[in-house]
């Protein structure tokens, strides 16, 4: 049985690593380097800017700071009635396409109303208290499983790691949600498209993030249970 | 807890070490111990079984409730 558990921790250790190294090696740093490039060339054209125009541009610049948007759109008519065409470079031809995700950037944002400037600054909060779920549940699931094939699986340690899984996994999904609101109330805000609605930018996949955290503290709150009966087992004379 | 272990009075009676009782009971004296000591969490009737063989005693003996205050 305990062979059996540990070859599943092993394997699910192994699956765990390899999506982390994956969505650094693919995702993260392609979109770090892309952003900080990026950031380093705003930054270099302001400050000329503002000393051509004598800090005049400052203003319209700190309205810009929250042009980049990323949005969910269908099209206006519905699902499947592919309002773009794009060229087929293989053959010359036309296609027809549909988007469902956009990443805007808006260069001329007008002035936000305060409720939106403050869920964008709130966002901005929020992207940290992500960054630190996503790092701090992987040293978690590796401590538990570290943990499960060294044989002490009835651990009150273990009841507590996992619960703070579990929390970090609702709080990833609550801030996932109000990224998506904001971007959304912002987008609606700032444009309109003649052949797409701006909706929601959340995936129904997000929440998977949040079913998986309360399985999770169900486990837990099992764990608990079964510690205790494992404790009284240990007392039985 | 309420059950309180009078395996100490008994033992003390019959004039028995726990390493005498563990060995005639067949239960390691660390288990003897804990029941001894009012940590155990639950006895089973064969312990209690052989206990009162080993000790000529009845479980009341062994075993007393008293109301918590």
């Amino acid at each position: 049985m305990k062979t059996r558990l540990k070859i599943l921790c092993w394997l699910f250790a192994a699956a765990y690593l390899f999506v982390i190294v994956y969505s650094v090696a693919f995702d993260f740093i392609p979109s770090f380097t892309s952003g900080f490039n990026e950031g380093m060339k705003d930054g270099y054209e302001l400050a000329e800017k503002l000393k051509e125009n004598d800090g005049k541009e400052k203003k319209h610049r700190r309205a810009n700071a929250f042009g980049m948007l990323s949005v969910r759109v269908i099209p206006v008519e519905g699902y499947k009635t592919y309002p773009d065409k794009i060229i087929n470079e293989k053959t010359g031809e036309k296609v027809m396409a549909e988007n469902h995700r956009m990443y805007l950037k808006v260069e001329d944002m007008p002035q936000l109303p305060w409720f939106l400037v403050a869920g964008n600054i709130l966002v901005v909060i929020i992207s940290f208290v992500t960054l630190f779920c996503l790092v701090y549940v992987p040293v978690l699931s590796f401590k538990t499983i570290k943990s499960i094939v060294n044989d002490d699986i009835f651990d009150e340690k273990n009841i507590h790691r996992i619960r703070r899984i579990g929390y970090s996994l609702i709080v990833v999904f609550l801030c996932i949600l109000i990224h998506a609101f904001v971007s959304e109330a912002t987008a609606q805000h700032v444009m309109s498209m003649k052949d797409y609605k701006i909706v929601s930018a959340w995936n129904k996949g997000d929440v998977f993030i949040l079913v998986f955290g309360i399985v999770v503290l169900i486990f837990a709150e099992v764990l608990k249970i079964a510690t205790r009966i494992k404790e009284e087992q240990d007392l039985t004379v | 807890m309420s059950i309180i272990v009078n395996l100490d009075v008994m033992m003390a009676k019959r004039k028995i070490s726990l390493n005498e009782l563990s060995e005639k009971v067949d239960i390691t004296p660390a288990n003897l111990s804990i029941l001894k000591t009012g940590k155990a969490k639950a006895i089973r009737f064969s312990t209690l079984d052989a206990l009162c063989e080993a000790l000529e005693c009845q479980p009341g003996d062994i075993l007393e409730f008293q109301k918590n205050k």
